[in-house]
C-alpha cells in the first residue's frame, strides 16, 4: 500500500514541479511581453507626439500661408463685415486649398460681428452662420494665444487651430480657424499594431482630448479623476488598473500646452498568444506525460506479467515435483488411512460396545434391588448405582445425582455417609473402617436407618480379578425391611397360632385328664365333657378358619363366581342366622330393584352370616340388628349394624387382621377365633370389594362391605315395593323353627291394596312379604316357608293366581301351605281344592284379620318339622308314635319328610 | 389354708384349674382379667398367684411385675401359666421375676404337684 502511495507521489511531484516551472516561465514571459509592449507604447507615443506636432506645425504653416493671403486682400467696401467682404476671395482660394490640404475638415473664418463662413472639406461647400458673442470671444482668445498659450483647441471632436486675421495696421479683422477631424487624426495616429489598445489624450486639467476605444473608435470617459491625478503626479510610466488593465502614460508638450497621452492595454489580450502557447504546451506536456505514464504502466504490467509467468513456471515446476511427492504420499496415506479407518471402525465398534455395555451395566445395576458401590484398592470410590444414592443420600453431595462410574470422593467418606442416622452404628462403623485396608475378608452388616425405619443389609466383599489381583471392594446393600417385617409377622403368627391352639387344647387335655384320673360326680363329668366338646369344636373351627384364610391368601381357594342376586344372598344369610332370644333383625332394602353381582354365593353368605353373628355376639344386651342394602354408583353396599358394645377407636385399624381380638373385658367373655373378620375381608377383597367398619365405643358398630355391580343391572326390571322382612322378637323354639314361618306372603298386584293389607297385618304382629307376580311368588314359596299365602287371582305377568295355586299344590313341599284367595270373583267350591279361606274383595280389615287368625289358629294346632336326614325322619316318626301322637299326614320324599301333627295331641 | 389366685380370661381354664386344685385343700380366688387379678392380689394377698399372660386389662407379665415390685407383695409366689410357649415368652416371664413358668396345655396333675410343692416351701 505504502509502496503504491510512494510510487504515485514519485510520479506526481515531478509533474507538479514541472507545472510550476512552466507557470513561472510563462509568467516571466508574460511580464516581459508586457514590458516590451509598454516600451513599444512609449515609442508609439513619441511617434504620435511627433506626428501631432508635425501636423500642427504644418497647420501653422498653412494657416500662416492663408493668413498671408488674407492679409493681402483688400476688403471689398460696401460690406458690413469682414467675412462677407472677403467672400469672393474665399470662394476663389479655399476649395483649392482644401483640395491641396485635405487634412482640415473645416476651414472657417469668423469676424468680429459674429458672422462665420465655413468651408466643408467633404461637401466642398460654404456655409454661413452667426456666432454669439461668447463664441466669438472664445475664438478671439484662442487666436490671440489667450487660451493657455496654445493656439489650438478642441471644438467638439475636432482639433481646432485658430489664428487672428489682422490688417496691415495690425487691427484684428477676424479669426481664421482650421478644424482637424479627430477621427482622421486618430486614424493617422493609430498604429497598425495598436489593435486592442485604447489611446487617450488628456489635457492638463484632466479633460479628455482624445479618448478612443480600439475597433469602435468611439470616445469615452473611463477613468476616475484619481487615476488622472496619479498620472499627473507620476508624469511618465504606467499604472496597473483593475481587471488586468494596464495604463501607459506619458506627457506630451505642444506649444505651451501640456497633454498626457494614455494607452490602455489589456494584459490578457497582450498575453493572449503567450497564454495560448502556455496552454498548448501544458496540454502537450500532459499528453506526453500521460503517454509516458501509460507506456511505463504497460511496461510495468508487461514486466510483472513476465515475472508472474516466470514465477508461475517456477511454481509449476515445483508444483509438479510436489505433486509427484504428493501422489506418492497420498498412496502411502491412503494405505495408512485404510488401516486407520479399519482400526477406527474397530475402535468405534469397541467404544459403542463399551458404551452399550456401560449403559447396560448401569441399567442392570439400577434395576436390581441392591444398592451397589465399588471402591478401588487405593480406597477411591469408583462406582455407585442409583439405589445406593437413594439409600445413602448424604454421600458426596457435591456429586449430587451422579450415578454410575464417576469421580467420587474416597471410601472413607462413603463409609461415613453410610452410618449417618442409623441405630447401633458404632460396631458397624468399626467394621466398615476395618474393611478399608482389608481385601481378604468379607463383611456382612446390618443398618437400621432411624428416620425411615429402613433396615439395610450391607455386604462388603473383596473383588478379585481372574489372576487373583485385588481390584477393589464391592459393597452391596439390600433393603431387608420387608423381610424383617415378614419374619416378624411370621413369628408373631406362629406365636399367635400356637397360643390360640394351646388355649382350647389346655381345656381338652386338662378336663380329659381329670375325667380319666379322678372320680367325679356324673353331673361334673358331664359338664367337663361338655366343655371338652365345646373346646374341641372351637379348635376345629379355629383350624378350619385358619386353613380357610391360608387358602384364600395363597390363592388356593377357588371362588365359584356366578351371577347372583344380592337379595337372595341376604335372604340366605338371614335363613342361616340362628335366632336368639332378645334380638331382632331388620332387613332394610333401600332400593326397589334387585341387583346382581358376580360372586360366590356361599362365600358372600358366609360373610354376611359372620357379620350377623358378630353383631349378635357383641350385643350381649340384645337389641335391633339392621341389615341394609343400598346402591352407590357402581357398587352394591351391604350394612350390618348393631347397637352393642362397639369397638374402641384404637382397635379399628387392626380389626380385620388375623387373630386380632379386641382386648376388652366385655368382649373377652365372648369367644371367637379372631379370624372371622380376616376371612370376611379376604373374601370381599377377592370379589373386588371393600370392607370397613364404623363404630362408637359403647354404642355399637356398623360393618359395611361393597361389591362391584354387574354392568347390566338391575337384574329384574320390576316395579316392586321395597321389601321389608322383620324377624319379630319371639320366643325361642329350639330345633324346630324354620325362618319365615311367621311370615305371610301377599301375592297382590295392586300395590296400594297390598300396602293396606300389610299395615293391617303388621299391627297384629305379622310379618309380610308382598310379591306382585306369579313367577316370583312360586320362587319365594319354594325358597322359604310361609305361614300362609294370601293370593290374588289377577296378577302381573303371565301367571294368574290359579296358576300359582296349581303350582303350589303340585309340589309336595308346598302342598300343605295354607292359601287364602283374595279376589273380586266368587268361587264357592274352592275348599276342596285345598283353599282354606276365601276373601272376597273388597273386604273390611276385621274380615282380613278374622280369616288370617282362623287359618293361623289351624296352623298353630299343628307343627311342622323338616329334617334333612332319613335316619332322623324315622327317628322322629318313631318317637312321635311312641308318644302316642298320631301322624296325620305324612308325605315322604327322598330327603324330606313333612309331618303334620294332629293339633289335638301334644 | 393356703390361698391361691387364679387369673385367666378363659372361664373353661379357670374352671379347669379350680377343678384341679380342689383335690388339695386350697382357697381359690378367681379373676378373669389382669386388673382384677392385681386388685385381688393386693386385697387378699394370696400365697400363690397363677397368672395367664394374654388377659384383658393387664397382661400376666404386667401383673407379675407389679407384684414383684411391691415390697408388701413381693413374697407372693407367681406361676405364669400361658399358652405363649416360646422360649422368648419364658424369658419374658423370668424378666418380670416370675417364680415359675408353665406352658399350656398342661397336665392338671402336674400343676397340682407343682402348686403343692410351691406352697410347701
Amino acid at each position: 500500500m505504502n509502496k503504491k502511495i510512494v510510487f504515485i507521489l514519485a510520479a506526481i511531484v515531478p509533474v507538479l514541479l514541472f507545472a510550476i516551472f512552466i507557470n513561472n516561465t510563462f509568467a516571466t514571459l508574460k511580464h516581459h511581453n508586457i514590458q516590451m509592449n509598454l516600451a513599444n507604447d512609449e515609442t508609439q507615443v513619441q511617434k504620435i507626439e511627433a506626428e501631432i506636432t508635425q501636423r500642427l506645425v504644418r497647420s501653422e504653416r498653412d494657416l500662416a500661408f492663408l493668413l498671408t493671403y488674407f492679409n493681402q486682400i483688400k476688403p471689398t467696401k460696401g460690406h458690413e463685415n469682414f467675412s462677407e467682404s472677403i467672400q469672393p476671395q474665399l470662394v476663389e482660394i479655399l476649395p483649392a486649398f482644401s483640395k491641396a490640404n485635405p487634412l482640415y475638415q473645416k476651414i472657417l473664418i469668423i469676424d468680429d460681428s459674429g458672422s462665420e463662413i465655413s468651408f466643408d472639406r467633404d461637401t466642398e461647400s460654404f456655409s454661413t452662420e452667426r456666432k454669439n458673442k461668447a463664441e466669438i470671444d472664445y475664438f478671439k482668445e484662442a487666436a490671440e494665444h489667450k487660451l493657455g498659450n496654445a493656439h489650438m483647441f478642441f471644438e467638439g471632436k475636432s482639433l481646432t487651430i485658430a489664428r487672428p486675421i489682422q490688417d496691415e495696421s495690425g487691427v484684428l479683422q477676424g479669426v481664421l480657424s482650421f478644424s482637424l477631424d479627430s477621427e482622421d487624426l486618430i486614424e493617422a495616429l493609430y498604429p497598425e499594431d495598436f489593435k486592442n489598445k485604447k489611446i487617450m489624450v488628456v489635457a492638463d486639467n484632466g479633460e479628455y482630448l482624445i479618448n478612443s476605444k480600439p475597433g469602435s473608435r468611439e470616445f469615452s470617459l473611463d477613468y476616475s479623476p484619481e487615476v488622472f491625478t496619479q498620472v499627473r503626479t507620476i508624469q511618465s510610466g504606467y499604472l496597473e488598473l483593475e481587471k488586468n488593465k494596464i495604463l501607459t502614460f506619458m506627457p506630451v508638450q505642444l506649444d505651451d500646452l501640456q497633454w498626457f497621452l494614455l494607452i490602455e492595454n489589456d494584459k490578457e489580450i497582450l498575453n493572449h498568444e503567450i497564454t495560448v502557447l502556455e496552454w498548448q504546451l501544458k496540454g502537450l506536456f500532459a499528453i506526453v506525460f500521460l503517454f509516458i505514464a501509460i507506456l511505463i504502466a504497460l511496461r510495468f504490467a508487461a514486466v510483472r506479467r513476465e515475472l508472474q509467468a516466470e514465477q508461475l513456471r517456477q511454481s509449476n515446476d515445483e508444483l509438479e515435483i510436489l505433486n509427484a511427492q504428493l501422489v506418492e504420499n497420498q498412496t502411502a496415506l491412503e494405505e495408512q488411512t485404510a488401516v486407520v479407518e479399519e482400526l477406527n471402525a474397530l475402535l468405534e465398534e469397541d467404544v459403542v460396545r463399551i458404551e452399550e455395555q456401560k449403559d447396560l451395566l448401569n441399567a442392570i445395576t439400577d434395576s436390581i434391588k441392591w444398592g451397589i458401590a465399588f471402591t478401588d484398592p487405593s480406597n477411591e470410590t469408583l462406582f455407585i448405582n442409583k439405589l445406593w444414592r437413594k439409600y445413602f443420600p448424604n454421600y458426596s453431595p457435591s456429586a449430587e445425582n451422579l450415578c454410575g462410574f464417576g469421580q467420587y470422593t474416597d471410601a472413607k467418606e462413603l463409609i461415613d455417609s453410610m452410618v449417618v442416622g442409623t441405630e447401633n452404628s458404632e460396631d458397624v462403623y468399626r467394621k466398615l473402617l476395618e474393611s478399608l485396608g482389608n481385601f481378604k475378608d468379607s463383611y456382612r452388616l446390618e443398618l437400621i436407618q432411624t428416620e425411615s425405619h429402613r433396615h439395610l443389609r450391607v455386604k462388603s466383599l473383596p473383588c478379585l480379578a481372574k489372576n487373583g489381583r485385588v481390584i477393589g471392594r464391592i459393597l452391596v446393600c439390600s433393603d431387608i425391611t420387608r423381610y424383617k417385617e415378614i419374619d416378624r409377622l411370621k413369628s408373631e403368627l406362629i406365636s399367635t397360632v400356637s397360643h390360640e391352639l394351646r388355649t382350647p387344647m389346655s381345656s381338652i387335655m386338662g378336663f380329659s385328664e381329670l375325667l380319666l384320673t379322678r372320680e367325679l360326680s356324673q353331673e361334673r363329668a358331664r359338664k367337663y365333657i361338655e366343655i371338652i366338646h365345646n373346646q374341641a369344636h372351637r379348635l376345629t373351627q379355629l383350624i378350619s378358619d385358619f386353613l380357610d384364610i391360608q387358602r384364600i391368601q395363597s390363592g388356593k381357594l377357588v371362588f365359584n363366581k356366578e351371577r347372583v342376586s344380592m337379595d337372595e344372598v341376604i335372604h340366605q344369610a338371614l335363613d342361616l342366622f340362628e335366632e336368639k332370644e332378645g334380638y331382632h333383625v331388620i332387613f332394610r332394602k333401600e332400593t326397589e330393584r334387585e341387583f346382581a353381582v358376580e360372586a360366590d354365593f356361599d362365600k358372600v353368605v358366609q360373610v354376611i352370616s359372620n357379620l350377623l353373628s358378630n353383631a349378635i355376639k357383641y350385643s350381649p344386651q340384645g337389641g335391633e340388628i339392621l341389615v341394609g342394602l343400598s346402591v352407590e354408583k357402581e357398587v352394591l353396599k351391604v350394612e350390618v349394624t348393631d347397637h352393642g358394645l362397639g369397638i374402641p377407636s384404637e382397635a379399628l385399624p387392626k380389626l380385620f387382621t388375623k387373630f386380632f381380638r379386641v382386648d376388652n373385658d366385655d368382649r373377652r367373655k365372648i369367644g371367637g377365633t379372631g379370624l372371622g373378620l380376616a376371612i370376611c375381608k379376604e373374601i370381599i377383597v377377592a370379589h373386588g370389594g371393600e370392607i370397613w367398619v364404623e363404630s362408637t365405643f359403647g354404642q355399637g358398630s356398623s360393618f359395611y362391605f361393597t361389591l362391584p355391580l354387574l354392568k347390566d343391572n338391575p337384574l329384574v326390571q320390576r316395579n316392586s315395593q321395597s321389601e321389608v322382612i322383620q324377624f319379630v322378637e319371639k320366643d325361642k323354639k329350639p330345633g324346630l323353627t324354620q325362618d319365615g314361618e311367621d311370615m305371610i306372603l301377599l301375592v297382590e298386584d295392586d300395590h296400594s291394596f297390598a300396602q293396606l293389607m300389610q299395615e293391617i297385618l303388621h299391627q297384629e304382629g305379622y310379618k309380610t312379604l308382598n310379591i306382585d307376580n306369579g313367577i316370583d311368588a312360586i320362587k319365594a314359596v319354594k325358597k322359604r316357608r310361609f305361614k300362609m299365602v294370601i293370593l290374588d287371582i289377577v296378577l302381573q305377568g303371565d301367571l294368574t293366581g290359579w296358576d300359582v295355586l296349581k303350582a303350589l299344590k303340585a309340589d309336595p313341599h308346598t302342598a300343605s301351605l295354607p292359601v287364602i284367595i283374595s279376589s273380586i270373583y266368587e268361587h264357592k267350591k274352592l275348599q276342596k281344592d285345598g283353599i282354606q279361606e276365601y276373601l272376597p274383595k273388597p273386604f273390611k280389615p276385621e274380615d282380613l284379620l278374622k280369616v288370617v287368625k282362623k287359618v293361623a289358629q289351624e296352623e298353630l294346632d299343628s307343627k311342622m318339622m323338616m329334617y334333612s336326614s332319613k335316619e332322623i325322619q324315622e327317628y322322629v316318626v318313631t318317637f312321635l308314635k311312641e308318644k302316642g301322637i298320631k301322624v296325620k299326614d305324612c308325605q315322604l320324599s327322598e330327603e324330606i319328610l313333612l309331618i303334620t301333627l294332629d293339633g289335638e295331641n301334644e | 389354708m393356703k390361698r391361691i389366685l387364679v387369673a385367666d380370661d378363659e372361664s373353661a381354664l379357670r374352671l379347669l384349674i379350680c377343678g384341679t386344685l380342689e383335690i388339695g385343700e386350697f382357697e381359690v380366688i378367681e379373676a378373669d382379667n389382669g386388673t382384677d387379678a392385681l386388685e385381688k392380689v393386693r386385697a387378699e394377698k394370696p400365697d400363690l398367684a397363677i397368672l395367664d399372660v394374654m388377659m384383658p386389662g393387664m397382661t400376666g407379665y404386667e401383673v407379675c411385675q407389679q407384684i414383684k415390685s411391691d415390697q408388701t407383695l413381693e413374697h407372693i409366689k407367681v406361676l405364669i401359666l400361658t399358652a405363649k410357649a416360646q422360649e422368648l415368652d419364658k424369658e419374658a416371664a423370668f424378666d418380670v421375676r416370675a417364680d415359675y413358668y408353665l406352658s399350656k396345655p398342661f397336665s392338671p396333675a402336674h400343676v397340682l404337684a407343682l402348686v403343692e410343692e410351691i406352697l410347701e416351701q
